[in-house]
Formats: C-alpha cells, sequence, structure tokens
C-alpha cells in the first residue's frame, strides 16, 4: 500500500525527512506524530504527490510517486482520500454539490453522482444538511463533509493532516471513531497529527517523526 | 465530464457577466474594424482595377466627333506628337466601365443605343502633363487627370491598408492580453476549486477545461458583435454611397467566418498559455 525506501526531503538545505524508510500494509489504521514542524505534512505530501522527494523512492498503491509523470498525477489521486485541518470545502456550493462536483469531475453521470453523494452524506449522518453552504456549518459538520467528499468515490487510502486540528475534544472523538469505521470496512487510514491526546484514544499503530527521521514505530502508548 | 466542465464554465461565465460582455466587446471592435476594412478594399477593388488600365489619359471628345471625323482627329494627334500612343476606346469598353460603378448605366445602355456615348480616346504621353493644352481643342470635351491617378489610389489603399490593420492587430493584442489578464485573475478567484480538484484527481484537462469554455463562449459572443458591427457599416456607408448612385459594398460569407474564427480562437490560445504558464501547482519539486 505504502511504501518509503531511503526518502530524503530537504527545503533550502535544511533536512526535512531523512533516510525514511517505512512500510505500510493494506487495511492498516496509522498515526503519524511528531512535533510541529517535525516534517509530517511533508511526508503527507510525497504520499499524495504534492511534493517530490529529493531522493530516496515512495510507493502508494503499487504507483512510484517519486517519479510518476505529471499526466499520471490524477490516476495516483484517484486513489486515495486526503482530508485536511481546513477541511478545503468549497464555499460557493452547497454540502451536496461539494460532493456531487468531485464525483462529476471523476465521470460519473449527474444522477449517479447525486446518489452517491446521498449516499456519503446519509453515512456520516449529514443527509439533512445536504443543501446548506459550507459557512453554515460547524466545524464537525464541516470535517465530516470533507470525510464525505473524500469517501464518495471510494479511495483505498484515506490520508488524513491533523484532521481534528479545528475541532474539539468531543468531535475530535466522534471524527476518529468514524475514520475506524471506515478503516474497519477496509480502507488504509493514516492520520498525521501531535494531538497525543487522540494517539492514546485509539490503540494503533503509530509512526514517530524526530529530526527528520522514524524514532518509534509501534503501538502507543509504548 | 464534458457536461460537467461546460457547466462549470457556464457557472463562471454567469456570475461574471458584465467583464465577459466587455471582454466580448474589446475583441468585437478590431474584428469589426478589420473586416469593414475588407469589404472597403473589395468595394474599391474595380476602380484601382479601372485606373490601372487607364494609366493614360483620357480625353473626352464631343459626340459629334465620330467615323472619319475622329479618324482625322486622331491622325492630326499623331502628325503634331509623333510620341503621343493615341487609342480609341470603343463605347462598348466606356460603357462596361461606367456600369461597374454606376449600376442604372447598364439598364440605361439596354434601351438605348450605344451610339450616345462619345467617343472617348486614351493618349499615353511621356510628359502627360502636355495634353492640358487639348482643352482648348474645340473637339475636346474634357481631359482627364493627368496624373497618375490609379498610383495616386492605390498609394491611399495601401496606407489605409496598414493604419486599418495595424490598428486592428494592436487592438486585438490588447483584447488577447485583457482574456489573459481576466483567465489569470478568475483562476485566483477559484484557486480554491483547483486545488481540490487536483487533489481528488481530476485531470488536467478538466481543471483548465471551464476556463477554456468561458473564454470560447466569450468569443462566440465576440464573433456575434463583430459580424453585426460590421454589417452596420456596411449599411451604413450603402446609404451614402447610394445617394451618389454608387454601388453597394457587401459583406464577404468568409469575412464572417474569419471574424467567429479569430474572435473563438484568439481568446483561447492566451487562456491556454496563460493556464499552461500560471496552473501548474502539481508537483513541488
Amino acid at each position: 500500500m505504502i511504501r518509503l525506501r531511503e526518502v530524503h526531503k530537504s527545503f533550502d538545505h535544511r533536512n526535512v525527512l531523512r533516510g525514511v524508510t517505512v512500510a505500510v500494509d493494506p487495511g492498516e489504521f496509522v498515526f503519524l506524530t511528531g512535533p510541529s514542524g517535525v516534517g509530517k505534512s511533508t511526508f503527507l505530501k510525497l504520499l499524495y504527490a504534492a511534493e517530490r522527494p529529493t531522493s530516496g523512492e515512495v510507493w502508494v498503491n503499487d504507483m512510484r510517486v517519486d517519479t510518476l509523470p505529471l499526466h499520471e498525477l490524477p490516476h495516483l489521486r484517484r486513489t486515495m482520500g486526503v482530508i485536511f485541518q481546513d477541511f478545503k470545502l468549497l464555499k460557493r456550493k452547497s454540502v451536496l454539490e461539494n460532493i456531487t462536483f468531485v464525483l462529476r469531475f471523476h465521470g460519473l453521470p449527474p444522477r449517479e453522482a447525486q446518489r452517491r453523494a446521498y449516499l456519503t452524506l446519509k453515512r456520516l449522518g449529514l443527509q439533512h444538511r445536504q443543501s446548506a453552504f459550507p459557512d453554515a456549518l460547524s466545524g464537525g459538520e464541516q470535517q465530516r463533509v470533507a470525510i464525505a467528499r473524500a469517501l464518495a468515490y471510494q479511495p483505498r487510502l484515506i490520508l488524513a493532516d491533523e484532521p481534528t486540528g479545528n475541532l474539539d475534544a468531543e468531535l475530535a472523538a466522534e471524527l476518529m471513531s468514524l475514520l475506524c469505521d471506515i478503516n474497519y470496512q477496509g480502507a488504509t487510514v493514516l492520520v498525521a497529527t501531535h494531538d497525543h491526546a487522540l494517539l492514546e484514544s485509539i490503540p494503533a499503530r503509530t509512526l514517530v517523526l524526530q529530526r527528520g527521521a522514524i524514532a518509534y514505530d509501534g503501538i502507543w502508548p509504548p | 465530464m464534458i457536461r460537467q466542465i461546460v457547466s462549470e464554465g457556464w457557472g463562471i461565465l454567469r456570475s461574471r457577466a458584465g467583464v465577459s460582455f466587455a471582454l466580448a466587446l474589446a475583441l468585437a471592435v478590431p474584428l469589426a474594424l478589420g473586416g469593414f476594412t475588407v469589404v472597403v478594399e473589395r468595394w474599391l477593388a474595380p476602380l484601382v482595377a479601372t485606373e490601372a488600365e487607364a494609366a493614360p489619359v483620357q480625353v473626352l471628345l464631343r459626340p459629334d466627333v465620330t467615323g472619319q471625323r475622329l479618324q482625322h482627329w486622331v491622325d492630326a494627334q499623331n502628325a503634331a506628337h509623333p510620341k503621343w500612343q493615341i487609342q480609341v476606346v470603343p463605347p462598348e469598353k466606356l460603357a462596361s466601365r461606367l456600369a461597374r460603378w454606376f449600376p442604372y448605366f447598364e439598364r440605361i445602355m439596354d434601351r438605348r443605343s450605344l451610339e450616345i456615348m462619345p467617343p472617348l480616346v486614351e493618349i499615353l504621353a511621356p510628359s502627360p502633363a502636355t495634353l492640358s493644352g487639348l482643352k482648348n481643342d474645340p473637339d475636346v470635351l474634357a481631359v482627364g487627370p493627368r496624373s497618375n491617378l490609379g498610383a495616386l489610389l492605390r498609394s491611399a489603399l495601401t496606407r489605409v491598408r496598414w493604419v486599418l490593420g495595424v490598428t486592428s492587430l494592436l487592438l486585438l493584442a490588447a483584447a488577447g492580453l485583457l482574456a489573459a489578464v481576466w483567465v489569470h485573475l478568475e483562476m485566483y478567484r477559484h484557486a480554491d476549486e483547483i486545488t481540490v480538484m487536483r487533489l481528488v484527481g481530476t485531470a488536467e484537462g478538466a481543471v483548465r477545461g471551464p476556463f477554456l469554455v468561458v473564454v470560447a463562449l466569450t468569443g462566440l459572443v465576440a464573433g456575434g458583435l463583430a459580424s453585426g458591427l460590421t454589417r452596420l457599416l456596411t449599411i451604413w456607408s450603402s446609404g451614402v454611397l447610394g445617394v451618389l448612385g454608387l454601388r453597394s459594398p457587401t459583406v464577404p460569407w468568409w469575412v464572417t467566418v474569419a471574424q467567429f474564427a479569430a474572435a473563438v480562437l484568439l481568446p483561447i490560445a492566451t487562456a491556454a498559455i496563460t493556464l499552461a504558464r500560471h496552473a501548474t501547482f502539481g508537483i513541488e519539486e
């Protein structure tokens, strides 16, 4: 599912990742943690090819990402769903449109896109908010819409970058429960977070990044 | 997918109707100007051709100077000016030339005989100015311009063509730049949508498609406006020329096609270049 071998990444001679080697198998639930600025987001960006490594190999869903040609990028990204701390919802579109918008660009006919978007919203308990615009939603609801959008096209891999960063403890727990449920249904989930309370709430494999390298790989707490 | 691209493009266009119309107008004006230049050039073409044939000075004789009397006049001129080359223009040719500019003349000629045409001679002289003396000849009704009118006309036409052509091109370039800037601004206005589209694996063509749809639709409106403006100018000039009894200019079909093609292709090309240069948020190396 995910394979990194001797991955280095530097920005202006500042080494963010130094020889990271790690593998995540299909169906795993993995936390990626470490202090702020350690390179968690960079790690994820390497996986969804928003950045290329300075050296090393990155494999995701059987595709070599570090040398992936630009025209292959959409194929890679269609195999994964990415969830962000700031949700990245389209403010000019309703909740339902935010999801159908993505599905339509994946080639689904309008009716099928609407049907699937509605079913995904229903799964996340948001069907009653389908006509609302993102600004009218609470933080938790917005994050659930972002997850619905990431899930709508049924990706095999979910990458979440600080997904609970803008949520209170109760909503964060609710969100993690949702991600566990998604993982239980077969998707591989990788969550980047610096929230220790979150790590302790779910016993899962945890990768700890320190000084650009994996300092710990195992169930948290140790 | 295509329906979605068109639908997104239409959405952008609707939210920016005023700017789109301004862009369409900016494209339409130079295209209309260029189209009208072609119309005028085509209208003037017979005159330039006539004058090119008539590089010699034209001398119109009195209607009664025909037959032997005409031949006698020609012989006398040949004798007096051995370097002149004098040629009698047949009445049919004169009638045909006049009919090019005065269409009703053809109808008159159907009813009346060619004999009413006054005799016309063309004289090629080393120094055309010396022909002004003919004005005092009792058999001569009128002497045509002694300067090379054809050359003057061609030169004037070339200048008009250059001025209008360069003006049209400059305005078109400005309109193209306007389209590029507009697409650039719209791209930043929709940066969040572009980011989301890319993150979920939308093909690059689908990311850029809506912007190209917007400029293509704007171009279609511009083509319609340009074609309409050219026709309005042509109708207006027809009215003016009609008062003088001159033939009306017409807009050839290919001018309309060219206007539509340029109006659609130019903004698409500039938008495609802008998108290729600035819409590459794909991978940070």
